[in-house]
């Protein structure tokens, strides 16, 4: 987590801003007096060299003007902010320090403040208070507290129920320490950021209250102020509105870049939660080149899918990145075929890659991607369209972010039917209706007219299951389907599959991160490891066949209620390569305990060791012929 | 003689027209140094139930008896001797991690915590702790941020031991964890158990995980304990109707079957009379109208005195012990 | 299921009468929180004792607080906001002249806004997403940017400077046919537009990130039904969502800008208003802008319960 790299732009607005503060501090002390130094002689003069931004109405130098003006509108700015800032900061504490009652009246009241436009509570304060820069001072504190009270609100509260301050509370060190050390330190942060926009913030809107001739009155002035002046007499002089304008522009952009500048590297310190598999778009050197494709997969002419040489890459700033690499093989009609793979696999761009939906920066690399033989690839448009539509559907892990949360169920079931097979509105919504039946979701006809949150977890994923099978496709790809969902609800799912599988004949690629569920559904299984197909094999032999040590080492770590309970659980030690470092020869030689020389160096390719089984490994394991074994010995 | 006892614990969340009791007189006792496991399914009300332990979450009624004193409801230096004694690990360590603080400095900050450590006693105590998680103590120097899942849950585990806690309250403590390290943090589990005699509470979702570690398991549904058994009776008979769709979903088993008609899932807000399972339950009034005694009384009444205890009114025959 | 939507109207519809209430009393408020006499404070020292106790009475001044509540609430509720102490004329006249030019500006800027702000950062997120682009992207931010660190007043000055004075293309007041628009109408909406730009470039991007939209192109839909249907309802809700806000900036803006146009409309009464002390005036037209912004945020909620049934739930 080093320090957030500094662009030039944003050193060069860090000086702009050390430039107003040192301004701020000597200006009076220069200018001062050539600010103040009346002179008839040259009364609302243009520009001139003695006087680049002209002069006044009393003669006095505008550019000595804006410049001493900085400390005032400074100070004010400072003043506002800290007493907006202050003022906020208790409000805000409020409903966290009340007690729950108490507490959410004055968090209904920040809701009601933060409703009035802020300019008019300014206006309303400095009517009271009369007009002048204590009126503008407090009235624009008043219109910054309530933004400023909302934040801390939310911080505490999101601060006081994170887990690790929870965490700390059950170490049992003493409140002050527990805030000290856990709670400020998290908010701090975010809070001084805060302050420093609503110092711009406050900036600009003292000027604008001058410029009004609300806020600070003659004899002092301030940016605003010197403008007001100028305006009267911007048809002769344009020249007198310049110098407060530029002042101000330039005020406002240095507060605001060192706002995002303080930002990033906010947001540099704090940890990003790990990318989601497969999504991997960090943009760093690959290294890896193209390498020849396998040997074929076992592909039938029935092949409902063929898939050869599949690869999928994204292009970043800094490479490019091959998160898939040469996969291959096809699924039959009516057959259930599993991948299963830990997160970063490419067990998931696979599938999308399948279903044509990786989208740029990703592109896809096959020499064959055939669907009933045909390559969508090579179809114009609406061909493509109407073979995806017919012929595969997508189902993803989180049925809830799955579906559209503003629409009815009714639309979404219906529509692809509607668009693709010709069916009215009214059609479709029958066929929508006749698919949830017969996934056996209750209420059916209810259920049409529902949104996406009043439906359970299961239900949602069976719904989603619907919205795929409308068009009648004669492959279902489902990417962990059943993660999201609690183990009864997993099972439910699991049986839509199966049954849907058994009846229509529809075939199904099933992809998870748990090889006991892939175990349990698939007839055929792929194992994925940094992006490659590195053993195929069938699910019921499994445990006796498997000859890959990444793939005898999963199942070794999965704990299921018949492991053997004498024995420790298995761990795979170190991880999956970063998809920029995927080494050169066999990618699981790093955390492999039978790893050779050979496979740090050479890449083994997936080869065939006998019906339905494909392995690449030099080493393969148990009971399988050691083929290679043999072979590297003649 | 038991560590840990809870009894009839209730704890209610929400408020408003959210407000639900999560959990709903709830028992449980946990011998010295053994392992019990809560089992249920996300909405049981098995996490709040381990927070309300710890004093996280305020019970609404119960006990929480250490060596037979009360600690439900307890504040101050109570509230923390509890806590000393009865550590809870959370689910993500990147979540109860402080991000901002060291490894060592977490640790040490657990350890220090109610007593008096030089600078150097501390170090060591750091060390000796990263040593018992199975980490170099030279891991102390880095922040969470560049530590590996596994990793950092073994480093949670080190603050929780760092206490000297006579119970560990381990919530969902492997289900942030890639499969290839799960195992790590389970053994650690296990070792930990025989080694130094530590009681273990382990709240899962996972029977396979809990099955690993637990010689006693509770199923928790709907703020309630269904069933609680010995952890081979309950896996190989289970008695509550729960507890056998839970066993059979986990087993990955029958996903052939022809798929019976079911219920809507009951709503946690507004529970239903009776029996809480029997809206989808297949042995209850769904399967066999004349079952009404499901709808009028709750099981949970009549289900204390069994050795083997289930809340369910209909518990097969030839499983009864 | 009309049921839950009731509910949540009822509940806003109080939450937006009480806004209101406290709206009055705060205006209210001003009369009796000005320090010594408001009467006498407007009036000056000079002027003579007779007319400001005519005055004082005029106002109810003399009586008990809770009495000149009631008057207040009384005098609003029949439409007589009292009379301006300046003129003499009656408030509600003054507003009546002056309302319909801070609506026109306002609503025509607020429509304008919409109008620019979201095709521009629904483009912009469309062309730039996953990185493709940098260059638009960087110019957009900076642009944007930019126009965001100068305030109202001084993009309303410059415009004058530039198109007005310099090039002379455009008059800087009176309301010469359409002509007179443009400047006000540019300054006003500069930053509101760079604001829901952005809002709108983040949100559409966010959208067309969510699975569901992977889920509606797997249906393979037309590329129409897929941003009309599936995407453009879920960005309006997020935009939606800083409507009220955007608003509130906008009245705010209106306001300043008034002042550099010497446009004649309630920005330039209040501020013309507040250093004569006429209160009477100032109170109206205070709660006027006020009413104005709570009645939209009321009206955006309603909306926003429309569009995303999820905004009825999660209430508590």
């Amino acid at each position: 987590m080093g320090r957030k790299r500094l662009s030039p732009a944003r050193v060069a607005m860090l000086a702009v801003f050390g430039v107003l503060l040192a301004l701020a501090l000597v200006g009076p002390m220069l200018w001062g007096d050539r600010a103040a130094a009346v002179d008839l002689e040259r009364l609302g003069e243009g520009a001139s060299w003695a006087h680049p931004f002209g002069t006044d109405d009393l003669g006095r130098d505008m550019l000595a003007r804006v410049l001493v003006a900085t400390r005032l509108s400074l100070v004010l700015a400072l003043l506002t902010a800290g007493l907006g800032c202050g003022l906020g900061l208790l409000l805000g504490l409020l409903p966290t320090v009340l007690g729950p009652r108490l507490g959410k009246l004055a968090g209904s009241a920040i809701g009601l403040l933060l409703a009035l436009p802020g300019l008019l509570l300014a206006l309303l304060v400095a009517t009271i208070t009369g007009v002048g820069a204590t009126g503008a001072v407090v009235g624009l504190a008043v219109a910054i507290a309530p933004a400023f009270a909302r934040l801390t609100q939310t911080l505490a509260a999101q601060v006081a129920g994170s887990e690790y301050v929870a965490a700390a509370r059950m170490t049992g060190i003493s409140l002050p320490r527990l805030m000290l050390r856990h709670v400020l330190p998290n908010i701090a942060p975010a809070l001084v950021l805060q302050v420093a926009m609503a110092i711009g913030g406050a900036l600009l809107a003292l000027s604008a209250l001058s410029f009004l001739g609300l806020g600070v009155q003659e004899p002092q002035y301030d940016w605003g102020a010197l403008l007001n002046a100028g305006l009267d007499r911007i048809y002769v002089t344009p020249a007198a509105a310049l110098g407060p304008g530029i002042a101000i522009i330039v005020a406002g952009v240095a507060f605001n870049v060192t706002g995002d500048a303080l930002a990033g590297a906010l947001a540099g310190e704090t940890i990003r939660p790990a990318r989601r598999s497969g999504r991997g778009r960090s943009r760093s050197a690959a290294a890896s080149s193209a390498v020849p494709a396998s040997g074929p997969s076992a592909a039938g002419s029935d092949a409902v899918l063929q898939v050869d040489g599949l690869s999928v890459t994204f292009e970043g700033e800094g490479g490019t990145l091959t998160p898939v690499r040469d996969v291959s093989f096809s699924v039959a009609a009516g057959e259930r075929v599993g991948i299963v793979g830990e997160s970063g696999s490419g067990k998931s761009l696979t599938a999308l890659a399948i279903a044509d939906l990786i989208e740029p920066p990703g592109t896809v690399q096959a020499e064959r991607l055939a669907l009933h033989g045909r390559d969508p690839r090579e179809l114009p448009e609406r061909e493509r369209r109407r073979l995806l539509v017919t012929s595969l559907a997508m189902v993803f892990q989180d049925p809830l972010s799955s579906l559209n949360p503003v629409l009815r169920i009714e639309r979404q079931v219906g529509e692809a039917a509607q668009a693709h097979l010709g069916a009215t509105r009214g059609q479709a919504r029958v066929r929508a209706v006749e698919q949830l039946r017969e996934l056996r979701i209750p209420g059916a006809a209810r259920r049409m007219r529902q949104h996406p949150h009043e439906l359970s977890g299961g239900m949602r994923q069976r719904v989603t299951i619907a919205m795929g099978l409308t068009t009648r496709p004669s492959l279902i790809v489902a990417d962990e389907p059943t993660t999201a969902l609690d183990v009864t609800v997993q099972r439910q799912v699991l049986r839509v599959l199966r049954r849907v599988n058994a009846e229509h004949g529809t075939a199904v690629v099933l992809i998870s991160h748990d090889i006991s569920v892939i175990s349990a559904f698939c007839e055929r299984v792929l194992v994925m490891y940094a992006g490659r197909v590195v053993e195929e094999l069938a699910a019921d032999r499994m445990r006796v066949d498997a000859a890959h040590p990444y793939t005898r080492a999963l199942l070794a770590a999965t704990p299921t209620l018949d492991a053997d309970l004498d024995r420790p659980l298995a761990t795979i030690p170190g991880r999956q390569p970063a998809l920029d470092a995927v080494p050169g020869g066999c990618a699981f030689a790093p955390r492999c305990a039978h790893a050779s020389d050979r496979c740090r160096e050479r890449l083994p390719l997936l080869e065939t060791l006998g019906e339905g089984r494909r392995v690449a490994c030099w080493h393969p394991q148990g009971a399988a012929l050691p083929v290679r074994e043999q072979e590297m010995k003649r | 003689m038991n560590t840990l006892s809870v009894r009839d614990l209730r704890v209610r969340v929400g408020d408003g027209r959210a407000a639900m009791t999560a959990v709903d007189g709830v028992t449980l006792d946990l011998p010295a140094g053994g392992a019990l496991g809560l089992v249920g399914e996300s909405g049981s009300g098995k996490s709040t139930c381990a927070r309300a332990i710890v004093g996280l979450t305020p019970a609404a009624g119960g006990q929480v008896l250490l060596d037979g004193r009360d600690y439900a409801g307890a504040r101050g230096r109570r509230l923390r001797e509890l806590r000393r004694r009865v550590q809870l690990v959370f689910q993500d360590p990147r979540a109860s991690l402080n991000p901002r603080m060291t490894v060592g400095e977490a640790i040490g900050e657990a350890a220090a915590a109610g007593r008096r450590l030089s600078r150097q006693a501390r170090a060591a105590e750091v060390a000796r702790l990263l040593e018992q998680v199975a980490l170099d103590p030279a891991h102390a120097q880095v922040r969470p941020g560049a530590l590996s899942g596994g990793q950092r849950q073994r480093v949670a585990l080190a603050r929780a031991l760092a206490t000297r806690p006579d119970v560990i309250v381990a919530d969902e403590v492997t289900a942030a964890l890639d499969v290839s390290v799960q195992g790590s943090v389970l053994n650690l589990l296990r070792r930990l158990r025989a080694e130094t005699g530590l009681g273990l509470l382990v709240i899962s979702h996972d029977l396979a995980v809990v099955r690993y570690l637990c010689t006693e398991i509770a199923v928790m549904h709907l703020g309630r304990i269904v069933e609680r058994a010995p952890t081979p009776t309950l896996l190989a008979a289970p008695q509550h109707p729960y507890t056998r769709a839970l066993i059979e979903a986990a087993a990955l088993a029958g996903l052939d079957g022809e798929q019976v008609a079911e219920g809507e899932p009951p709503d946690p807000l507004h529970p239903p009379s009776g029996c809480r399972y029997r809206t989808i339950c297949p042995v209850g009034p769904l399967a066999d109208e004349s079952r009404r005694i499901c709808v009028t009384l709750d099981p949970a009444v009549g289900a204390d005195g069994r050795r083997h205890r289930a809340a369910c009114h209909f518990v097969p025959p030839e499983t009864v012990v | 299921m009309r049921h839950p939507w009731l509910r949540f109207a009822l509940r806003r519809a109080a939450g937006f009468a009480v806004s209101l209430a406290v709206l009055v009393t705060v205006t209210f408020l001003i009369t009796q929180l000005v320090p010594g006499d408001p009467v006498r404070a407007s009036l000056g020292p000079t002027a003579p004792a007779s007319l400001v106790q005519e005055r004082r009475a005029a106002l109810h001044l003399d009586e008990p607080v809770p009495r000149q509540f009631l008057y207040y609430v009384e005098g609003l509720l029949s439409g007589d906001f009292g009379r301006s102490f300046t003129s003499g004329r009656p408030v509600a006249e003054v507003i009546a002249d002056r309302f319909p030019m801070t609506l026109r500006l306002a609503l025509a800027a607020f429509v304008l806004t919409l109008l620019v702000a979201v095709p521009l950062g629904t483009a912009i997120a469309v062309l730039t997403r996953g990185g493709r682009r940098p260059g638009a992207e960087k110019s957009f931010s900076l642009a944007t940017g930019f126009v965001l660190s100068v305030p109202e007043y001084l993009m309303a000055t410059a415009l004058v400077a530039l198109f007005a004075v310099t090039l002379d293309w455009l008059p800087i007041t009176g309301s010469s046919g359409w002509t007179a628009y443009v400047l006000p109408l540019a300054a006003v909406s500069a930053a509101p537009i760079a604001v829901l730009a952005r809002i709108t470039r983040v949100e559409t991007l966010k959208v067309l990130d969510q699975e569901y939209m992977r889920v509606a192109r797997g249906k393979r839909l037309p590329r129409r039904l897929l941003y009309v249907r599936h995407a453009l309802p879920n960005t309006l809700t997020a935009t939606l969502t800083v409507g009220g806000m955007l608003l509130a900036g906008l009245v705010a803006g209106t306001v300043i800008v008034e002042n550099v146009f010497s446009w004649p409309g309630l920005g330039t009464a209040i501020v013309e208003a507040i250093p004569q002390k006429n209160y009477p005036l100032v109170q109206a037209i205070a709660l006027l802008l006020g009413t104005i912004v709570l009645l939209v945020n009321f009206v955006v909620d309603m909306l926003l319960a429309r569009l995303d049934p999820r905004s009825l739930i999660g209430e508590s």
